[in-house]
């Protein structure tokens, strides 16, 4: 196999091959943090960050780790990122840290940064599998991101904190407490995955019919 | 020499070599970030002892409240030693809560005014002393028990730090009293590792506020409410946190109100 480029790895990871929409990856996190816009970016970064920086250090010494210990290293290099986050985040936004509660120490187990050390980082240099990490992180932030900017009004009346609806969503009780809670996110996400699935399958069928001779360039 | 990478001696030495690298930074990093971290622990302290008071404390004005903190009277129960350094530290004691139950006298309350002495001639307040035990025991929650008096709008108000065994850890309270313990002004939770989601929700204001204005019956301190018929000494449990809301209860009833009582018995009065 030869190494994809970064063009390549960017369009897979944001699009075609999406953690969350296609492989249907980290959905435990994609439930539970995207009730607020900040805590959903801060957390996705985060996964970026961890999933970017584990794949490099896992790429870098790929030639050095035997195959049947390969998990060991991985857990321990994802690990030390997520532990590294966690201090940053308890030091410099606490009530950042204290509202996402167990999600970024559950990061290590996030499965999109398992599958990318797994798949990617043994078979590619350091630098593609670092592009290939923060691109992943980018296609589920991509995915939470829409995600929260649907819940965050709908169960608190604001975007990033800003009140978008008028004060009476809130206090006559007319806020959706529903949007608040993790089965939202079920509903919301279903529906993405549907509307995504749907244009996905058109283009594929658009790639397999005969192509008009005016047609270039990768489909 | 051709390296076998697949051989047990590479693979375990560079194991070991690997955890090294990254544990060391990590080190680096905790030490470099806990003084950060330690000042947001110490400000929640100062914020949550003053509610559960019932003494205005706004997150947004810490300068205020830091300031309200300070007025506080406080005490512990332990005595002064040396470190290996020579510096003054406080011991704290074991506490027997069933005997101060049975006898409040056997509260014996630290600074005595010996200790205060001691701790003015090493240039110490009670400040530093509960600063540092918070500091020490910021990834435990294991604070020692803290007594605070104060007197707001011509009245005696007490509360207190109390730490109890939870699910998974310990959980520490601050209970606020009024100056005859009919009265529990509030309750914030300190500290506590309970299951995220489920017993984790005792920190949630929509929990913590059914403890504002609660009145403790004499003989079995707080309850849980039974469906449909709330107490004036109940609370409402947390449903699918059977042992957490149990450790809040007991915590408070068999902790907090007992070392009050002893508390306000040698503090209270005019």
């Amino acid at each position: 196999m030869s190494t994809p480029t970064f063009k390549q790895v960017t369009r897979e990871n944001l699009n075609l091959n999406n953690p969350v929409l296609v492989q249907v990856l980290g959905i435990c996190s994609t439930l539970a943090v995207t009730n607020k816009l900040t805590n959903t970016l801060i957390m996705t970064v985060g996964v970026s960050l961890v999933t970017a920086f584990a794949n490099y250090t896992l790429s870098w010494i790929r030639h050095l780790i035997a195959r049947r210990v390969r998990m060991i290293f991985q857990v321990l290099a994802i690990t030390f990122y997520v532990v590294l986050l966690q201090l940053i985040l308890n030091a410099f936004v606490p009530a950042v840290a204290r509202s996402l509660g167990p999600y970024v120490g559950l990061i290590i187990t996030n499965c999109i940064v398992m599958g990318r050390t797994e798949t990617f980082a043994p078979a590619n240099p350091p630098l593609i599998s670092w592009w290939d990490g923060f691109t992943s992180g980018l296609g589920y932030m991509l995915v939470l991101g829409l995600l929260a900017l649907i819940r965050e009004p709908l169960a608190f009346g604001t975007i990033l904190d800003i009140p978008v609806f008028p004060p009476e969503y809130l206090s006559s009780g007319n806020n959706w407490t529903i949007a608040i809670m993790a089965p939202s996110a079920f509903f919301l996400l279903a529906i993405i995955l549907w509307v995504f699935k749907t244009r996905a399958l058109k283009i594929e069928a658009a790639a397999k019919a005969p192509k008009p001779a005016t047609a270039g360039g990768e489909a | 020499m051709k390296i076998n990478k697949d051989g047990h001696i590479f693979t375990i030495s560079f194991t070991f070599f690997m955890t090294v690298v990254l544990v060391f930074p990590l080190t680096l990093a905790y030490v470099g970030t806990k003084p950060i971290a330690d000042a947001y622990w110490l400000d929640q302290h100062v914020i949550k002892t003053l509610a559960s008071m019932g003494l205005p404390a706004d997150a947004k004005n810490m300068e205020k409240a830091r300031e309200e903190y300070k007025k506080l009277d406080k005490y512990t129960i332990g005595k002064l030693a040396k470190d290996s350094a020579g510096k003054l530290i406080v011991v704290y004691d074991t506490i027997d809560y069933d005997a101060i139950a049975k006898d409040p006298t056997l509260l014996h309350l630290f600074p005595s005014d010996s200790d205060r002495a001691a701790l003015a001639e090493a240039k110490m307040t009670m400040d530093d002393v509960v600063s540092k035990a918070l500091q020490d025991n910021s990834y435990t929650g294991n604070i020692p028990a803290f007594f605070y008096v104060t007197e707001a709008d011509g009245q005696k108000r007490f509360g207190g730090d109390f730490t109890g065994p939870g699910l998974w850890g310990n959980v520490s309270l601050a209970v606020g009293s009024n100056a005859d313990l009919s009265e529990i002004s509030g309750m914030r939770v300190l500290f506590n590792v309970e299951t995220p989601g489920l017993g984790g929700r005792i920190e949630e204001p929509g929990f913590t506020a059914q403890f504002d204005k609660i009145k403790p019956a004499s003989n079995v301190g707080l309850v849980f409410n039974h469906p449909g018929t709330p107490a004036p000494n109940g609370f409402d449990a947390i449903s699918g946190a059977t042992i957490t809301s149990a450790a809040i209860k007991d915590t408070i009833n068999q902790r907090a109100l007992v070392l009050l009582k002893a508390f306000v018995a040698q503090k209270g009065g005019s």
